[in-house]
């Protein structure tokens, strides 16, 4: 099982995309720094230091972090989101699928290696976005505030991490509606398509349901996938019946994950690989 | 005919159903350790979903397929692990190289296969020149040569190749074709299927010919050969007392000047209606200059079976 996986890591990382991707998200953070920090100059020194004292250098360096890393953080779910369609399909169209299912794994391992994989590239993605953003902060507006609290008792580097778990939880989803797309399709074009537009389906559904959700009789819907989707545990939540605890969500997302994931294992099990 | 228990793999009933049209039907045969079998059939005969079903790309409708023994459906990891398999055009991670493909599938054979065994594969299939050039500058050729070194890198006992004659150079057909006799010396057991006919010819053992997804023909290749038209070209010194004798042996044959072209009916072995033919000429006191068998290819036996096939439809 772990050659399967580092076999399909091999390969994510010799395609140029991968990197292409990554780079794109980096190069997005370092703009928003850039920029902030530009910003920053152009008001201090209008200022004249005059009036924005209030500001502190430590709340300057907090926020920054929190917009740059939310902005190179922005893209890495849907750049997870296409490479994930990519893993799959691209063996289909061309025509690699052949060598790897006449060998000695069941195709349970082969896909599951497979998902492994995608999910370490959202996590990578993720990680290196998250670093990235705190050494731009660091070097655009000094390391000291970054110790700071920025929500709920957390400094930057503490919110950051809970950040990404976060994203990591509710993109697994995606992924594993990905795998679903991915597993009956051949052509890696209208996977990748289907799959950005499965992403802004499932917002309206999930805002049509919330609605719903605020009903008395209703509130029960705050299981369906589509809430769960929404669920952030970094947000404090209501008293509201519809609302999901932080531990309650989380099972939720991993047992949706799973029922997703195990719908894609059923269909590419079942799949004949037909004549090209 | 070797004993069943060398059967290596067995290939019972296998039928194939895909949106009502039925690929395969019933179709079994047998390859025995270190032979070769020539998978013959024209376009669309089922050639290659057989191979498919064999190496479980594809589930059949009904029957089944065992290697050295295992179910490839029931027991599929273990099934494969004795299988060697080129399906269709061999396709690669273009944007590897021809050694970085190898070392990827060689860490799924589970067996141990060091780089210097991939080189030595990579050596033995002609490739020794473009082993670190990426497989997307390979010439149709190169990619069949690395087919075939992804086939056999983990040392296989049965072999799987669909069309491996598909791009390669007379040189390249010649290499694969020695290559092909040492594993099969070696008592590696060998599918090849192949439209070029000729190639399976200097190949094949065994032949399997399979026409409208129907196994038409199983047998060896010189009971093949026998299944097409042969003819005896004879010349004799009375033509026109030849021609009473062929009349009352009620032969096909036509006739210009004192040279004959006799016809040999299928069914009749080419042999005895020679030395038949030679007896009654003697009796009759006809001398005889010129008597030659010419038997049928295995080009014009197979085109005298697939029609045969098509005429009994």
């Amino acid at each position: 099982m772990f050659n399967l996986y580092r076999n399909e890591m091999r390969k994510l990382w010799a395609k140029k995309s991968s990197w292409i991707l990554l780079l794109i998200s980096l190069t997005l953070a370092a703009l928003t720094a850039w920029g902030m920090k530009a910003l920053n100059t152009a008001i201090t020194s209008g200022a004249n230091s005059a009036s924005t004292a209030g500001v502190s250098g430590g709340s300057k360096a907090a926020d920054a972090f929190l917009a740059i890393f939310s902005m190179g953080n922005s893209l890495v779910s849907i750049f997870a989101i296409v490479i994930t369609a990519i893993i799959i399909t691209e063996e289909f169209s061309k025509n690699t699928i052949k060598i790897l299912l006449t060998r000695p794994y069941s195709r349970h391992a082969i896909l599951f290696s497979k998902f492994l994989a995608s999910l370490s590239y959202l996590l990578i993605s993720s990680l290196t976005v998250y670093v990235f953003s705190i050494l731009l902060t660091g070097a655009f507006f000094g390391f000291g505030g970054l110790t700071r609290t920025v929500t709920q008792g957390m400094n930057a580097y503490v919110y950051g991490i809970a950040a990404v778990g976060t994203a990591f939880l509710a993109n697994a989803i995606y992924l594993a509606l990905v795998f679903i797309l991915a597993a009956g399709m051949r052509s890696q074009g209208l996977a990748i398509t289907f799959s950005i537009l499965m992403t802004f389906v499932v917002g309206i559904f999930s805002e049509l349901l919330t609605m719903l959700m605020m009903t008395k009789h209703w509130y029960w819907l705050k299981w369906n996938p589509f809430n769960l989707l929404n669920f952030n545990p970094l947000v404090k939540a209501s008293s509201s019946p519809a609302a999901l605890s932080p531990v309650g969500g989380i099972i939720g997302l991993l047992v949706y994950t799973a029922i997703f994931y195990l719908i894609a294992d059923y269909i590419f099990n079942r799949r004949d690989v037909s004549l090209s | 005919m070797a004993d069943t228990t060398d059967n290596t793999v067995v290939v019972d009933k296998l039928s194939k159903k895909m949106h009502y049209v039925q690929i395969l039907k019933d179709v079994s045969f047998t390859v025995q350790k270190g032979r070769i079998l020539g998978l013959l059939g024209p376009n669309g005969a089922g050639k290659t979903t057989t191979l498919r079903i064999m190496v479980h790309l594809m589930r059949p409708s009904a029957g089944s397929v065992s290697i050295m023994g295992e179910d490839v459906q029931k027991n599929f990891t273990q099934a494969i692990r004795h299988v060697g398999a080129m399906i269709e055009a061999p396709e690669f991670y273009n944007y590897l190289s021809g050694f970085k493909n190898l070392r990827l599938l060689a860490d799924m054979s589970r067996k141990r296969i060091s780089d210097d065994d991939i080189n030595a594969v990579i050596k033995t299939v002609g490739l020794a020149n473009h082993g670190n050039a990426k497989v997307k500058t390979y010439s149709l050729g190169m990619r069949q040569r690395l087919g075939v070194a992804q086939a056999i890198l983990h040392k296989p006992e049965v072999l799987l190749l669909d069309e491996p004659f598909n791009g390669l150079d007379p040189a390249g057909s010649h290499d694969f074709r020695i290559l092909m006799g040492q594993l099969r010396d070696q008592g590696t057991s060998i599918v090849i299927s192949s439209h070029i006919l000729s190639d399976i010819q200097a190949l094949a053992d065994d032949l399997v010919v399979l026409q409208h997804g129907e196994v038409t023909y199983t047998g060896t290749m010189d009971e093949l050969v026998s299944h097409g038209t042969n003819h005896i070209r004879l010349v004799t010194a009375k033509p026109d007392d030849t021609v009473v004798i062929l009349q009352q042996m009620a032969a096909h044959y036509t006739r210009k000047d004192d040279a004959f072209d006799i016809t040999v009916d299928t069914n009749i072995d080419p042999h005895d209606y020679q030395k038949k033919l030679a007896e009654t000429l003697f009796n009759a006191g006809i001398p005889v200059t010129t008597m030659q068998l010419q038997q049928a290819s295995l080009e014009e036996s197979f085109l005298a079976l697939t029609k045969q096939e098509e005429g009994d439809k």
